[in-house]
């Protein structure tokens, strides 16, 4: 095979995934069951009792670098942003006014998601960029209330990339969760599994099963594999049954064996989109059915007139290359930083880093009046829930964030100055917890940003 | 073709690989049954217990009656035994801050300290009171019979006066009783719940076999650890010293205040610490020491378990090395105190960052997905 031929194979291949029309029926189902998924997802949050929880009776949020600006609105604005939740993620699934909708439920969304992050979950960033992915793709124009509002829409076509688009989500997600678990703990220590596989140990059948060093590196070794694979499996017809079941088995174990929530169906429900549209086309043909909706709700791919076939804007070639190459280059920034990722955390977010260590800690804060000298103790339990606690024990940059309070506190009180130590300790992946933060440091004099943390005492000292 | 030849690749690829590593591994971690520590923890611990607590709460009320009948400083003598004996038995239970004294709010209904002098004493005088409503819980407990058996005064000549021959004595003796009787109908509450006998808890205690938030492992330990950092580090110890007020002491905040036994009773809450962590009751049974060893947890190349045992020893010898009376060595001679403050430090973040996650115990119910 020449050069020039498998360059234009390779332009071809991407001309066909972005441009070419497709049926749009997998776009209509991914809609409907994310919308679904999100809708359940919100009630079971709202039902747990978690929006008061945890953004309600909190007396101190730890937001994001950049995003100190975004605070709890208090109780009722945040009941109003869950209420708009919900009814924009029911919007999506009846496609009803769905790119407001879609708009609205990405935005009350990461809104909630950036008020604190002791709540971060890779999930949850999931939800964020397949709901502004959303917002993009023409996926109304099937089988939604939308098409009663204004049947012009109808298309049983859509351009490809809006279906492609989300494929390599999914793909960014899988592969980049694989890549992370191929280090030396996961494949050759089994750990964390080995931690919390036998504290299984009460399950019946399987709970002997799990308490072996054998169930450690055979789910660790199967993790990876299926993290690395499952795409390739999926997007090939031949296997695509198989890796479906695979999927579901996966994605099932880690439900029964993990707090993990809604995540296990939100991707076996996710992954859908790698099946035929003739697949998705039937399957929405047997919905309309079983709700006896008898309006041609599904229009047929009509390959006479290419015409009705909607262009792409070059804008949205533009903002989704860089989208796509951002999510790419981000899980690799913590190369920028020195130390080891798991300990410090510099460029852990926002890279499919899922259940990769056992990490737990306990911190007490030095607070030293500069004047007099005296010093005593700040316990974070006294103004952080049990989870902020929790979170904050192990992350520098929460750390850090709670000092600054602490600082501005005392400042409120009427000292200026405040010194405010931390003395850390914490426990990584069964290793024995040691010193995380140098006590000596006055944090209030350190800021947060991109920059390496000095501070943080190295993990092989 | 060739996704299959991968496949299959790497199927055995992974086989042999695991099936390589077992060889050596799979010693390390046999399974541990959760139920017998569970079962151990219960029948041999918590519920004998409680049961000699509300045995020594009944002692006390009898020598209280004895007392206020015969007033005399023999009959305050048995009282005040009675008192410190019920109170030691307390200090082997608090650390059951879960289900049965979760539910009836035991811990604060029986020794909330400081107690607040003014209500008692408005209490006596008055003698209109409702010792079950929870504003009285700084008025009632054995904080106060601390403050009503020893007093500003502990001189027992005088305090038997205060009894007998006070103005207020009559309504000093009922307040007593009062005050005795609410505290052993609370102990005797608390058992009767696990008691299988009455509500049976300890059935439901043993069953509760998982490893969340819910499970008897998880709401025992949360319960415990909470327990030890609040009440034992700080409440028995370190506030008073003054570690959470600008380095202040606070002497009035000592437990035992009037009878000067605060360093004893911190003693013997260690000593329960010790029984429960190595599951140490009538005999030596399974405890969360075997478990640890069981799972092979390590601590900077040490074994976890024994590591957290030493640490219980080390802060038991330096608490144990406290000059009595607490209040006076606060303020006089705090070096004792810092140093026992900072091994109680240690023992929490073995106990709450080592323990727990070696366990693989679950701190609250919200979603995780382990990052």
């Amino acid at each position: 095979m020449t050069a020039i031929s498998l360059h234009s194979r390779l332009v071809n291949a991407l001309r066909s995934a972005w441009y070419e029309p497709t049926p749009i029926a997998p776009l209509v189902t991914f809609r409907i069951v994310f919308g679904l998924m999100m809708a359940i997802s919100v009630v079971r949050f709202w039902a747990n009792g978690w929006i008061r929880e945890f953004y309600i009776e909190p007396e101190v949020h730890f937001t994001y670098y950049g995003f100190e600006w975004v605070t709890a609105p208090g109780p009722v604005g945040m009941y109003a942003l869950f209420g708009i939740m919900l009814a924009s993620a029911i919007g999506i699934m009846l496609g009803w006014r769905y790119r407001l909708s879609a708009a609205l439920f990405f935005l009350s969304f990461t809104y909630v998601e950036l008020i604190d992050k002791t709540y971060y979950l890779n999930h949850y960033y999931f939800v964020s960029l397949v709901a502004l992915l959303l917002c993009f793709v023409p996926a109304n124009r099937a089988f939604s209330l939308d098409m009663l509002r204004k049947p012009t829409l109808a298309a049983g076509e859509v351009p490809a990339w809006s279906v492609t688009i989300l494929k390599l989500q999914l793909a960014i997600v899988y592969i980049y969760a694989g890549i992370a678990k191929l280090n030396a703990e996961w494949l050759l220590d089994a750990m964390p599994l080995r931690i919390w596989l036998p504290a299984q140990s009460h399950l019946p059948v399987i709970g002997g099963f799990l308490s072996t060093a054998f169930a450690a590196y055979a789910f660790s070794w199967m993790g990876a594999l299926y993290d690395l694979t499952i795409v390739f499996f999926l997007l090939n017809a031949r296997t695509r049954p198989w890796a479906y079941i695979a999927v579901i088995g996966f994605h099932m174990i880690t439900w029964m064996l993990f707090p993990i929530g809604m995540f296990p169906f939100i991707m076996i429900l996710s992954t859908l989109i790698f099946f035929s549209p003739t697949f998705h086309t039937r399957l929405l043909e047997r919905l309309a059915a079983v709700l006896r909706l008898r309006l041609n709700t599904i229009p047929r791919p009509d390959t006479s007139n290419t015409t009705k076939i909607l262009p792409v804007p070059r804008i949205i070639t533009g903002f989704m290359a860089v989208f796509i190459v951002i999510q790419v280059l981000a899980p690799w920034r913590y190369l920028l930083y020195p130390g080891d990722l798991f300990w410090t955390e510099q460029g852990y977010r926002f890279s499919w880093r899922v259940m990769l260590m056992e990490k737990a800690g306990y911190v007490v804060f030095h607070v030293e009046d500069p004047i007099t000298g005296k010093r005593w103790d700040v316990m974070p339990g006294d103004y952080l829930t049990p989870i902020q606690e929790k979170m904050m024990s192990t992350q520098p940059d929460m750390i850090l964030q709670f000092a600054h309070f602490l600082e501005e506190k005392y400042r409120a009180e009427g000292m200026n100055d405040a010194i405010v130590r931390a003395e850390a300790y914490v426990t990584l992946n069964g290793r024995g917890s040691r010193l995380f933060i140098d006590d000596q440091v006055d944090l209030t004099q350190e800021r947060d940003g991109f920059r390496h943390k000095k501070w943080i005492v190295d993990l092989n000292q | 073709m060739i996704r299959h030849r991968f496949l299959k690749a790497s199927i055995l690829l992974v086989i042999s690989a695991v099936a390589a590593s077992c060889d050596k591994e799979s010693s390390n971690s046999p399974g541990f049954d959760r139920g017998p520590l569970l079962e151990n923890l219960g029948v041999n611990i918590i519920v004998p217990a409680y049961d000699s607590l509300a045995r020594r709460a009944a002692r006390l009320e009898e020598a209280a009656i004895e007392f206020t009948e015969t007033r005399n400083e023999q009959t305050l003598g048995k009282l005040r035994d009675a008192w410190l004996s019920a109170y030691v038995a307390f200090q082997h239970c608090g650390y059951f801050n879960f289900g049965p004294a979760d539910n009836l709010i035991f811990n604060a209904s029986v020794n909330t300290y400081p107690i607040s002098r003014i209500k008692i004493d408005d209490n006596i005088s008055s003698g209109s009171y409702d010792l079950n409503a929870i504003s009285s819980n700084s008025a009632k407990g054995f904080a106060a019979l601390d403050y009503l058996l020893y007093g500003e005064n502990p001189d027992a000549e005088n305090v038997v006066e205060l009894f007998d021959s006070d103005d207020e004595a009559s309504a000093r003796r009922q307040y007593l009783l009062d005050v005795v009787e609410d505290l052993r109908a609370r102990c005797d509450a608390v058992y009767e719940r696990w008691s299988p006998a009455g509500d049976n808890y300890l059935g439901t205690f043993v069953s509760l076999t998982g490893n969340d938030v819910g499970s008897a492992t998880g709401m025992l330990l949360n319960g415990a650890i909470q327990y030890c950092e609040s009440d034992v580090r700080d409440g028995k110890i370190g506030i008073p010293l003054g570690v959470r007020s600008l380095n202040v002491p606070i002497p009035a905040n000592c437990e035992a205040l009037y009878a000067q036994q605060s360093i004893l009773l911190a003693v013997e809450s260690i000593k329960g610490l010790q029984n429960l962590y190595l599951g140490k009751g009538k005999t030596d049974g399974v405890g969360f020491d075997d478990y640890l060893t069981a799972l092979n947890a390590r601590h900077n190349g040490d074994a976890l378990a024994s590591v957290i045992a030493s640490q219980i020893d080390l802060a038991l010898t330096k608490i144990a090395a406290i000059p009595e009376p607490y209040s006076e060595t606060v303020e006089q001679n705090p070096d004792p105190a810092m140093a026992a403050y900072q091994e109680l430090q240690k023992l929490v973040v073995l106990l709450k960052a080592d323990m727990m996650s070696a366990l693989g115990i679950l701190i609250t119910y919200q979603d995780n997905d382990g990052d």
